[in-house]
């Protein structure tokens, strides 16, 4: 079908084969695609397309296969077009602070190959070591220290995309300003409806002079809840303040080498960087709040070593439940930071009600939950009913005035809490754009809207 | 001139001239100027629509009618110590509405970006009448298409904007700014480069010129010792730093204000000099009363002034646009007096995916009625 475009070794028909693209970070629902192709060059991307759309195959984009809510996940009869072989960067300009790249570069190669020189790409998701920075720009992923530098969408300044007729198309600029409507920004965050990006150019930053980090603990989420609210209104901007609970706390001591303790009710990971006297200063005043708010204990990293353990520990924190259950739903909604306290004793009395463990680890400072679902599947219908659980947990993010999703994107998995947060005619706005990109659909065909719709209907009178 | 008082008011305004196929314009505080500006059958001025609606200071968060003026929504975020770091000039009178449609911004742009980077949802009323909101009142959310970005520097051709959410940030506990009194462009172009290498994270820097060279400013903010200890490294690195405190500001805002002609030109930050040499000297010189400032980290400068020998100003504005397209920039006259813009197209050439944004305009206004021929490319 395609081995002509990208050669037989990077087409993939054979069901062996396919199995391994069934389905991405969600790997509760598998579709098996029709095809595999993996093109090293945005012409063979283009020919690719324009062949998909002979054939009348829906077209499903995918970067590393990391994406938590089912954004790559393949429909009947669809090819899916990897970027996996589009690793090359392109052109590093210092001056400018740009950076030009294909979307299978790996999100922490951008900041490895900008360390010698002293600078990094700020968007850091969890999965930064295998995820790439085509789904990035897809997903518009967040991370931990987007509570001070912004997601993707502030980092990424131009893209190249493929549209569905094959036509390659610049859009943004490396420069200040472009003309016209704002397509990155449009395309950034679109999960891949609107066709296949196949160049990026990111902003890339200056190392800040100094980072300090701080682990606190707490008797319950209540004081570590007060500590980060306290921090905020103090003025202060931390580059990153995370929360875990006990549960989570228990997971990643089994699972790492941290040696945090056990009897704790949550803990914070603080991150402060900038000016060097600045840091000194806004840390020193941060560490006093915790001990007002009741920390039980504060530690300081010694070293690089252990500062980068410490976030380790966080980092690996959803993979870490595999030690103390067998399954886990890992959920993704917000809420206004203030709620977190209440917030957080819902999701407990959810827990205590249905009888299964909600472990939470999550961005405090902006108010990104991710509670976590612990389950077995091979017990009954706990598979179901964690999934009612952790759907329970979306809608109570709604009803406190957050989003059913803070970085995980809407994919396969949420289409249909879309309407919980938004109403038809909001619905039917963002299908302008996606019809203005892609009036035959063709791209990654049932995610993100709850209900097809044609791209024949137009905005008129009423 | 149509005034409504609610959001419902505006969108059954739009709804009725939808069904009569008039064209609309939407002004802010002030009848509109510059190329946004075009005739249309109906104006609907935002000016009562000027209420603070939600703002919750521990979420740092607030959501505003697009009539609001940004000096008062900052007067009203001062109050809790915190403040929406953009700055667009004329902050008395220019609205938020305005000031999002046009994708204004001012020297903080530096540090914090553009609207893009503080705008987290939007209500808006589209062509036909319908209200539609996207975004939310959360910082961080990926629910959906970004609606709200997608209309920041739209001039009013996609749908209306009724109603805005921002993040907020903290008013700085210290504010410090350092001026170099005499710099050419290469100069200015150093200091930026020293102030990255030292790691410095200045929150604006502005350069005004004044014929023969420019006076610059850098201003820190923050904590007392951080500020402190920038402003500390930043002397060691330049010497030339006055020590009277020569306040640059009003002619920063005269230089964005004023002045029947007013262009402004973006080209990459490392080609400051060439920027200096093809754009923004030329033009000084053609200019009566002429202004100019720039924010060389951001690669963009703003020229004002009144235009003596149209046929010689066009020459330099065809010049300095030729030069500004060629490194992948823009040049665009926000402002022209009619001999300027009946020959000089103020936007430039349409960018290259033009197609895709026709097609946008053609969902979302499919009849052409809001601002027509408003923005570049006639869209």
């Amino acid at each position: 079908m395609f081995a002509d475009i990208v050669g037989a070794e990077n087409c993939i028909t054979d069901p062996a084969g396919l199995r391994v693209y069934e389905c991405d970070g969600l790997t509760g629902t598998r579709v098996r695609p029709a095809a595999v192709v993996l093109p090293a060059t945005t012409g063979e991307v283009a020919r690719c397309i324009v062949r998909a759309r002979k054939l009348g195959m829906p077209i499903v984009p995918r970067g590393s296969g990391t994406g938590l809510s089912g954004g790559a996940l393949p429909v009947e009869g669809a090819v899916v077009i990897g970027t996996s072989r589009m690793r090359a960067i392109l052109d590093v300009d210092i001056a400018n602070q740009r950076m030009r790249v294909q979307p299978g570069v790996i999100n922490l190669d951008i900041s490895k190959h900008l360390a010698p020189l002293g600078y990094y790409y700020a968007p850091d998701p969890s999965s930064q070591s295998v995820c790439s920075i085509g789904g990035n720009v897809a997903e518009n992923s967040g991370g931990a220290h987007c509570l001070k530098y912004g997601f993707t969408i502030n980092h990424v300044v131009a893209l190249t995309i493929v549209l569905a007729d094959g036509e390659i198309v610049e859009i943004g600029s490396s420069v200040a300003d472009p003309l016209g409507y704002d397509l990155t920004s449009a395309v950034i965050g679109s999960e891949g409806l609107l066709g296949i990006v196949t160049e990026v150019v990111v902003r890339f930053l200056r190392k800040p002079q100094a980072t300090r980090t701080v682990f606190a603990t707490f008797p319950s989420t209540d004081e570590a809840g007060e500590a980060v609210s306290e921090i905020i209104a103090a003025g202060i901007v931390p580059a990153a303040i995370e929360m875990m609970d006990a549960l989570a706390i228990e997971a990643i001591v089994a699972a790492t080498h941290v040696d945090w303790p056990l009897d704790v009710g949550a803990a914070l990971l603080m991150d402060v960087d900038g000016i060097a006297a600045e840091v000194e200063e806004t840390a020193e005043a941060a560490i006093a709040i915790l001990r007002r708010t009741g920390a039980l204990e504060i530690r300081n990293p010694r070293d690089e070593n252990e500062r980068q353990l410490m976030w380790k520990g966080r980092k690996g924190a959803f993979a870490a439940m595999g030690r103390i259950s067998p399954n886990y739903y890992v959920q993704d909604g917000v809420i206004p930071r203030s709620d977190i306290a209440r917030v957080l004793r819902e999701i407990a009395d959810l827990s205590a009600r249905s009888g299964f463990r909600v472990a939470n680890v999550f961005h405090a400072g902006d108010g990104n939950l991710h509670p976590l679902v612990l389950y077995d599947a091979r017990a009954g219908d706990e598979s179901e009913r964690a999934e009612h659980v952790a759907s329970e947990i979306l809608h109570i993010c709604v009803k406190y005035g957050g989003s059913i999703t803070g970085e995980h994107g809407v994919g396969a998995d949420k289409a249909a809490y879309m309407g919980e947060m938004f109403g038809d005619d909001d619905l039917e706005t963002m299908q302008y754009v996606r019809c203005a990109f892609d009036s035959t659909q063709s791209f990654n065909p049932t995610k993100v809207f709850p209900a097809p719709r044609l791209c024949g209907d137009r905005a008129g009178v009423r | 001139m149509h005034a409504p008082a609610t959001l419902d008011d505006a969108a059954a305004l739009l709804r009725e001239f939808a069904a009569s196929g008039r064209t609309v314009g939407v002004t802010g505080a002030d009848a509109p100027t510059g190329p946004a500006a075009v005739a249309v059958d109906e104006t609907v001025s935002m000016r009562a629509l000027d209420a603070i609606l939600e703002y919750t200071p521990a979420d740092q968060i607030v959501t505003v009618q697009a009539g609001v003026t940004i000096a008062r929504l900052q007067a009203a975020l001062r109050k809790e110590r915190q403040r929406l770091a953009l700055d667009p000039p004329d902050p008395e009178r220019t609205t938020v509405g305005g000031a999002v449609a046009s994708a204004s911004y001012g020297p903080l742009r530096t540090r914090y970006g553009t609207a893009k980077d503080t705008i987290v949802g939007m209500t808006i009323v589209r062509a036909d009448g319908t209200v539609a909101r996207g975004g939310g009142k959360v910082v961080k959310n990926v629910a959906g298409f970004d609606i709200p970005k997608l209309m920041i520097g739209t001039y009013g051709t996609l749908a209306m904007i009724g109603t805005v959410t921002f993040r907020l940030h903290p008013l700085p506990q210290a504010v410090d700014d350092v001026i170099f009194p005499a710099c050419d462009a290469r100069a200015l172009r150093e200091l930026c480069a020293a102030m990255t290498q030292a790691q410095l994270e200045p929150s604006a820097v502005y350069a005004v010129y004044d014929g023969k060279q420019y006076a610059c400013c850098v201003r820190f903010e923050g904590f007392p010792d951080g500020v402190a200890a920038q402003r500390a490294t930043l002397l060691g690195l330049a010497k030339r730093a006055s020590d009277e405190s020569h306040a640059l500001e009003p002619e920063h805002e005269v230089a964005r204000t004023r002045g029947a002609l007013q262009v402004k030109i973006a080209a990459p930050a490392s080609l400051l000099d060439e920027l200096h040499t093809h754009a923004v000297a030329p033009l000084h010189r053609a200019l009566e009363d002429a202004r100019a400032v720039v924010y060389p980290t951001v690669g963009v400068a703003f020229v004002s002034g009144e235009s003596p020998d149209a046929a010689r100003t066009l020459a330099v504005l065809e010049a300095a646009r030729t030069w500004t397209e060629s490194v992948g920039g823009t040049l665009i006259a926000s402002e022209a007096p009619p001999e300027i813009r009946g020959a000089f197209d103020a936007w430039g050439t349409p960018p290259p995916a033009f197609a895709l944004m026709r097609a946008l305009k053609e969902r979302f206004d499919p009849q052409r009625r809001l601002n027509p021929g408003g923005f570049v490319g006639g869209l």
